[in-house]
C-alpha cells in the first residue's frame, strides 16, 4: 500500500499530501514519515538520536495534528531530523498515543535538508475511514 | 481524489483592475468580494482564491469587502495577498439605554431585545449552551435558539435587532464605574466597557462629566416566559394544502409559545389599524398601508413568518367623506399585498375579522389578553403605529391627549365601545390612564350611518412618559422617533421643574437665615430663576410651572431630528461617574455584524520585507559578488534547524518579543535611525510574554537571525536606471545612482509565531465547535476580539510580530558586518541606511472610513503590505511627506519593487496593497519540471549568483512558479492602491 502522496493542485504556497494506513498506528506514522521526506534527503539522515513523547486527546484528528506539531516543535527546539517513527494508539476513555522517533541532530554538512515546515495548517486537515483502512489529507505551512 | 472548488459564475467588472463577487456567490457572505487584478491575472487566478475570500468575506464583523491583491493565490485560511478589516466596536443596548457595551455589564443590567421586552443579561444564561473547554473564571456560551437584541449599527446609523452569537461572563474583581445622566439614566460598567459617545467609542474610564452619551429612551417592559399551550388546532377551515404550507413554516399546531407569536402579535396589531385580510373567491390575501419605510419593516416580519410579500406604489386619488364633506387629495401610495389562502386562514383562526371592518363586529382576541405583558404590548405597539395619533403639543410645551379615533356602522356602537374598553383596560395594565370615551356621528358608508369613538389618553406628562416608553409605535418609524424626543423632551422639562423647585426652597431657607431678598438672588439667578421667579418665592408661596422660556416641542423636535440625521441616535449628558467595588460577574453578548472578531491564523508569523541601501555600485559590487553572497549565507543562516547568532537567555528572549527592534537597537543589533523607517517603529506595545506557550519559547529562542526556509530570501539587487520610475521620490528613499545596490530581506518570526499560531488555533477551536456562524474553514477558527481567548492571542501575535521586526534587524546588523568586512569600510561609509522595514502577515487594530464614519478596525493583512499614504499620522516625520515605502518582491528570477502608499489604498483597500508576485503552481508541481542544480548554473549564466542550503528548495522558488510581477505591479498601479517609484532586478540571493 502507498504510505503517503504528494499533491500537486492543492495549496500553491504550501504542500498538500494525504498518508494512508490499514490502521491509526499506520496511518500516523505514515503522515509522519511525509513531514520527514519534505524536511531531509532521509538517505543522507542516520538513528543517532531517540526521542518518545505521549500525547492524547478524545479526538482523533485533532490527535493527529498535535502528533504532527509536535514533530515541528521536536525539531526546532531539539535541533533534529528524522528518519524512523513508531506509533502506538490505546483508547482508554481518550486516546492515548506513544511515539518513538528516530533521527539525527541537524548538521548541514551531514544532512541535505530541504523544506523547514513552520506549521501543520487546519486548512483541509481531515482524517477519514474508510473499508480498507484510514486516509489523512495534510497541508503544511513552508 | 478531492473536489476542487470551481471559479465563481458570476464575477462584475468594477473598473479596469478592480473585480466583485456578489454576495449571492454563496450563502453566508456578509460582504462582497473585490480582487484587484488584471484580467489575465484574473483568469489565471486558481478557484481556491475565490474559494478562500469569499470564505472571508462570511466572518462575522467583516466590513466593506473582502479584499484579494493582485498576487492572491491560494493560501490556507484566509488566501495569501488577502485584507479584510473587523469591527472593533459593538454591543448590545443597555438599561435604559445608554451606552454599548463590548466588556462588560453588571449582573441586572437591562437588555432591550427585538420584540421590546428588557431583560436582565444575567437572564440570558439559560437560552444559551455551553463551550467546552473553558475555566471557571471566564464562561462563554453559545446559543442553542436564537436570540436577538437591538443594537446599533453604526454604519446604517440606526437602531436594528441583531442576533446574539455568544454569551460570555467573567468573573470581574475589584471596582466598576457607575455613569449617571442627566436625565437618570444609570448604567455600571467594568472600566473598559465603551460607550457611544458623539465622538465615536470611549472607554468608561475615559469618560467624563458632561460628555453626550448615546441613550434609546424606550423602555419596554420586563420578560415572561410565553406559556404552553395549544391555540390552534388543525381546524377544519383549512384545506389539506393550506395545513401543509403552515406546517412547513412551523406555524401549525400553532402553540403560545411558538417563537413566532410576537411578530404575529404585533403584525396582528398594526393590521387591525391600517391593514385588510381577505377572502376574493377562493384566494387570500393580506394587506397592508403605510410609508414604503415602514412597510418594509412589516415585509422582513412577514418573511420572518415565512411569507413574501411585494410592495407596490401607485398614484390615488383620495375622497375622505367627512362630517363636513369631502376632503379630495392625490398622494404617493403604498401597499403591501401578501397573497396566501393559509395566512389569510389563520389569522381569521387567530380572531381577525372578516369583511369591511366598519361594518362587522370584532373584538381582541382572547389569546392576546391572557397572553404576558410583552406580547400584549406588542399588539398595542403595532395598533398605535396605525391608528395612535402622532406625539404634538397643543401650546408651546403642553401634550395632546394621545388619540385613537374608530369609525364603525352605527349598529355596531356597542362593539366598537367594548372593543374601546378592552384596549382601556389593556392601558391600565401598563398604568396608564384614559379618559371617557367620545362618541359623535360620523359619514355614512355603503352599509349605513358611522359613528365616530374617540379613545383618549391622558396627557398628564407622567401617563405620557409610560405610554411612549413602555409601549410606543411599531411599524411608524416616523412616530417612534418623536415618541422618543417627546420622552426626552418632558424629562427635560421635569428636570427643570425639580432645579426651579429646589431654588424655591432654598429662598425660602436663605430667608429664614436672614438674608434680603437683593442677595438671593445674586446667590440663586440663573437662565431658568430670573429675578422675578426670585422675587416671588421670597414673598409669596407660589406654585410651579414650566418656565415660559423653556424651548417649544416643535423647536426641541427640530434640533433633535438634526441629531439623529448626523448621528442616528440620541444622546445625554454625563451628570457624575462613581467607582464601585464590584466581586462578581460581569457580563457580555457577541453580536455579529455589528461584533467584531479576529481571526486566529490569518497572521502568524508577520514575515516581511526590508530594504537597505548601499553607495555602491553593480561594477563595485560585480567582483566581490560571490565572495558577498558567500558570507551572506555564513552569517545570517539559514534553512531546516539552522541556529541564530544571538544566544539569549530566556528572560533576554521575554525581552525582545516585547520590544521587538528596540531591543536589538539598545544591544548593539543596529542604528538608532533604523527604528523610524520600520513600521510601527519595529515594536507592537500591546505584546505580552505571558500569552506564549513555553513551546513557542522553545522553538523560537535559538532562531533569532536565522532566515527560514520557503520563499524567505536575503538578496542583493540593483536599480538601473531604467526602472526607476519616479526619480524624486526615489531619492528621498535613498536611491539617487543608477546601478546603486541594495540588499532585500524577506523573512518572519520562524517557528516562533507558527508555534503561536498552532497553539492558538487549538484554543480557539473548541470554541467554534458548536457556534452560530459557520466557518467554512477550519484553517478560520476564531475568537471574539474581546473574549479573553481573542485578547490573549492578538498580544501573543504582537510577541510573534515583535520577534520578526527583531529578526530582520539582527539580519540588518549581520548584512552591515559582511559588507563593510568584504569591502574593508565601516557599514556607516558605505551608506547602509535603511529604507523600510514592512510587515506584510500582521492583524492591527487601525482607524479607517468605512461609509463615512471613522471606525476601529482590526485590519488583517495576509500576504500583503500596509501602504498608507502622505501625512498619515502613524508614518515618522521622514516620510510624512512622500507617503509610506512599500516594498514589493518578486521571485528571485525576475526581480522585485519599491513602492509608495497612496490615498487611494486608504479610502478602498484599508490602507493595502499586494505583497509578492504570487504563486501559480504548487511546489510539488515546481519540483517535478524544474532541477535545483540546473537552475542554479541557469542563473548563473545569467548573472544571479544564487547560493541555497536546498536543491530542491530552490527549484520550488523557480520564477515559472510564480506570476510576472510586472503583471501585479501593473495592477496595483492602474488601481492606484500604490505607486511605483523604483524596479530592483537580482544578482545575488542566498536561500534557505
Amino acid at each position: 500500500m502507498e504510505k503517503y502522496k504528494f499533491l500537486e493542485e492543492v495549496a500553491l504556497a504550501d504542500i498538500a499530501y494525504e498518508a494512508y494506513g490499514k490502521d491509526l498506528n499506520e496511518l500516523f506514522e505514515n503522515a509522519a514519515l511525509a513531514i520527514f521526506e519534505l524536511s531531509a534527503n532521509l538517505d543522507t539522515v542516520g538513528t543517532s538520536q531517540k526521542i518518545e513523547f505521549e500525547l492524547e486527546n478524545a479526538r482523533v484528528e485533532n490527535l493527529l495534528y498535535d502528533f504532527l506539531s509536535e514533530i515541528l516543535f521536536l525539531k526546532d527546539s531539539k535541533y533534529m531530523v528524522f528518519k524512523k517513527v513508531k506509533v502506538s494508539i490505546k483508547e482508554n476513555k481518550k486516546l492515548q498515543l506513544k511515539a518513538v522517533l528516530e533521527g539525527d541532530t541537524i548538521n548541514a554538512k551531514k544532512q541535505q535538508l530541504e523544506n523547514d515546515i513552520k506549521a501543520i495548517t487546519m486548512h483541509m486537515f481531515e482524517l477519514k475511514k474508510h473499508k480498507d483502512g484510514y486516509k489523512a489529507t495534510v497541508v503544511v505551512d513552508i | 481524489m478531492r473536489e476542487l472548488p470551481e471559479k465563481p459564475k458570476e464575477i462584475r467588472q468594477i473598473s479596469e483592475t478592480v473585480w466583485e463577487v456578489p454576495t449571492s456567490h454563496k450563502k453566508g457572505m456578509l460582504v462582497p468580494a473585490r480582487i484587484y487584478a488584471t484580467k489575465k491575472l484574473l483568469q489565471d487566478m486558481d478557484a481556491g482564491v475565490f474559494n478562500q475570500v469569499t470564505n472571508v468575506a462570511c466572518l462575522p464583523g467583516i466590513q466593506k469587502y473582502a479584499y484579494c491583491m493582485p498576487d492572491g493565490h491560494w493560501g490556507y485560511g484566509f488566501p495569501i495577498g488577502g485584507v479584510a478589516a473587523f469591527d472593533s466596536e459593538t454591543g448590545v443596548i443597555s438599561p435604559g439605554g445608554i451606552g454599548f457595551d463590548i466588556n462588560c455589564l453588571v449582573r441586572d443590567s437591562k437588555i432591550m431585545t427585538e420584540h421590546g421586552y428588557k431583560r436582565s443579561i444575567q437572564d440570558f444564561e439559560s437560552d444559551f449552551i455551553d463551550v467546552d473547554n473553558l475555566n471557571s473564571n471566564f464562561i462563554l456560551k453559545t446559543r442553542n435558539c436564537i436570540q436577538s437584541v437591538l443594537s446599533f449599527d453604526m454604519s446604517q446609523k440606526l437602531f436594528s435587532s441583531k442576533e446574539i452569537a455568544f454569551f460570555m461572563k467573567k468573573k470581574h474583581f475589584g471596582s466598576i464605574f457607575q455613569i449617571q445622566t442627566r436625565l437618570g439614566y444609570t448604567i455600571q460598567v467594568t472600566e473598559d466597557h465603551p460607550i457611544l459617545t458623539k465622538k465615536g467609542m470611549i472607554k468608561a474610564e475615559n469618560v467624563r462629566k458632561g460628555h453626550e452619551i448615546a441613550i434609546h429612551p424606550f423602555e419596554g417592559v420586563n420578560f415572561e416566559e410565553l406559556k404552553d399551550g395549544l391555540l390552534i388546532k388543525s381546524e377544519t377551515i383549512f384545506t389539506k394544502q393550506e395545513k401543509d404550507e403552515l406546517k412547513k413554516r412551523d406555524l401549525l399546531y400553532l402553540k403560545l409559545n411558538n417563537p413566532k407569536i410576537p411578530i404575529i402579535a404585533k403584525l396582528f396589531g398594526y393590521l387591525l389599524g391600517d391593514g385588510s385580510i381577505y377572502l376574493s373567491g377562493k384566494k387570500g390575501f393580506v394587506c397592508a398601508y403605510g410609508s414604503e419605510e415602514d412597510l418594509k419593516e412589516i415585509q422582513d416580519d412577514f418573511k420572518k413568518l415565512g411569507f413574501s410579500a411585494k410592495i407596490y406604489s401607485r398614484k390615488r386619488n383620495h375622497k375622505i367623506p367627512t362630517k363636513y364633506g369631502d376632503i379630495k387629495f392625490e398622494a404617493d401610495n403604498f401597499e403591501l399585498h401578501l397573497p396566501s389562502n393559509s395566512l389569510a386562514k389563520l389569522y381569521f383562526a387567530l380572531g381577525y375579522p372578516q369583511g369591511t371592518k366598519t361594518a362587522v363586529s370584532y373584538l381582541i382576541p382572547n389569546w392576546i389578553l391572557e397572553s404576558p405583558l410583552w406580547i400584549k404590548r406588542l399588539f398595542l405597539s403595532g395598533f398605535f403605529g396605525a391608528e395612535l395619533s402622532s406625539p404634538r403639543t397643543h401650546t408651546k410645551t403642553g401634550f395632546d391627549c394621545p388619540t385613537v379615533s374608530i369609525n364603525k356602522n352605527t349598529v355596531l356602537l356597542d362593539n366598537v365601545r367594548e372593543f374601546c374598553i378592552q384596549i382601556m383596560n389593556l392601558l391600565e395594565e401598563f398604568g396608564i390612564n384614559t379618559h371617557k370615551l367620545l362618541e359623535r356621528k360620523d359619514y355614512k358608508n355603503r352599509f349605513g350611518p358611522t359613528h365616530r369613538v374617540k379613545l383618549q389618553i391622558s396627557s398628564e406628562e407622567k401617563n405620557l412618559l409610560k405610554l411612549w416608553s413602555k409601549i410606543g409605535f411599531s411599524y411608524n418609524k416616523k412616530r417612534e422617533t418623536l415618541s422618543h424626543i417627546a420622552i426626552v423632551y418632558i424629562k427635560e422639562k421635569k428636570l427643570l421643574t425639580k432645579i426651579r423647585k429646589n431654588t424655591a426652597i432654598k429662598v425660602k431657607e436663605f430667608r429664614k437665615k436672614g438674608l434680603k431678598v437683593k442677595e438671593v438672588k445674586k446667590l440663586l439667578e440663573s437662565p431658568f430663576t430670573n429675578k422675578r421667579f426670585i422675587h416671588r418665592h421670597y414673598y409669596e408661596n407660589a406654585g410651579q410651572r414650566i418656565t415660559l422660556s423653556f424651548i417649544s416641542f416643535n423647536d426641541f423636535v427640530k434640533n433633535k431630528l438634526k441629531e439623529i440625521k448626523k448621528y442616528g441616535t440620541l444622546f445625554d449628558q454625563i451628570e457624575s461617574i462613581s467607582k464601585k467595588t464590584y466581586d462578581d460577574y460581569v457580563y457580555d453578548f457577541n453580536i455579529p455584524k455589528t461584533h467584531n472578531f479576529i481571526a486566529n491564523n490569518i497572521v502568524v508569523s508577520n514575515c516581511g520585507m526590508r530594504l537597505v541601501t548601499t553607495n555602491l555600485t553593480f561594477k563595485d559590487v560585480q567582483p566581490k559578488l560571490r565572495e558577498l553572497v558567500d558570507t551572506m549565507f555564513k552569517t545570517v543562516p539559514a534553512g531546516v534547524g539552522s541556529r541564530g547568532f544571538v544566544d539569549a537567555s530566556k528572560e533576554q528572549f521575554k525581552e525582545i518579543i516585547t520590544d521587538g527592534s528596540k531591543w536589538c537597537v539598545e544591544n548593539g543589533y543596529g542604528w538608532q535611525e533604523d527604528l523610524e523607517r520600520t513600521e510601527g517603529y519595529g515594536k507592537i506595545d500591546w505584546a505580552d510574554p505571558e500569552k506564549v506557550s513555553q513551546k513557542a519559547l522553545d522553538r523560537g529562542i535559538k532562531q533569532l537571525g536565522t532566515l527560514g526556509s520557503g520563499n524567505h530570501y536575503l538578496e542583493i539587487q540593483v536599480a538601473r536606471a531604467e526602472n526607476i520610475f519616479d526619480q524624486e521620490l526615489a531619492k528621498k528613499f535613498g536611491i539617487h545612482t543608477p546601478d546603486q545596490v541594495v540588499i532585500m530581506v524577506h523573512c518572519g518570526s520562524r517557528g516562533f509565531g507558527h508555534q503561536i499560531g498552532t497553539d492558538y488555533l487549538r484554543i480557539f477551536e473548541p470554541l467554534m465547535k458548536k457556534h452560530g456562524i459557520n466557518i467554512a474553514d477550519r484553517e478560520l477558527a476564531c475568537a471574539p476580539f474581546q473574549s479573553k481567548e481573542g485578547q490573549d492571542y492578538y498580544k501573543a501575535m504582537a510577541c510573534a510580530a515583535n520577534m520578526a521586526f527583531a529578526n530582520r534587524q539582527v539580519i540588518l546588523h549581520r548584512i552591515r558586518e559582511g559588507f563593510s568586512k568584504v569591502f574593508s569600510t565601516e557599514a556607516e561609509k558605505l551608506d547602509m541606511h535603511m529604507v523600510y522595514d514592512v510587515a506584510h502577515n500582521i492583524a492591527k487594530l487601525e482607524e479607517h472610513d468605512v461609509d463615512g464614519q471613522r471606525k476601529k478596525l482590526v485590519v488583517h493583512r495576509k500576504g500583503s503590505t500596509r501602504a498608507f499614504p502622505p501625512n498619515h499620522p502613524e508614518l515618522a516625520d521622514l516620510y510624512r511627506e512622500t507617503g509610506q515605502p512599500v516594498i514589493i518582491g518578486g521571485s528571485m528570477e525576475t526581480g522585485s519593487y519599491l513602492l509608495v502608499g497612496t490615498q487611494k489604498a486608504m479610502d478602498e483597500t484599508f490602507g493595502s496593497t499586494a505583497h509578492g508576485s504570487g504563486r501559480t503552481m504548487s511546489r510539488t508541481a515546481a519540483k517535478r519540471l524544474v532541477r535545483g542544480d540546473k537552475l542554479q548554473k541557469d542563473m548563473e549564466k545569467r548573472g544571479i549568483y544564487v547560493k541555497a542550503v536546498s536543491m530542491p528548495g530552490l527549484a520550488e522558488e523557480s520564477g515559472i512558479s510564480y506570476k510576472n510581477i510586472n503583471d501585479v505591479i501593473d495592477a496595483v498601479a492602474k488601481a492606484g492602491i500604490s505607486k511605483p517609484v523604483v524596479g530592483l532586478k537580482p544578482v545575488g540571493n542566498v536561500k534557505g
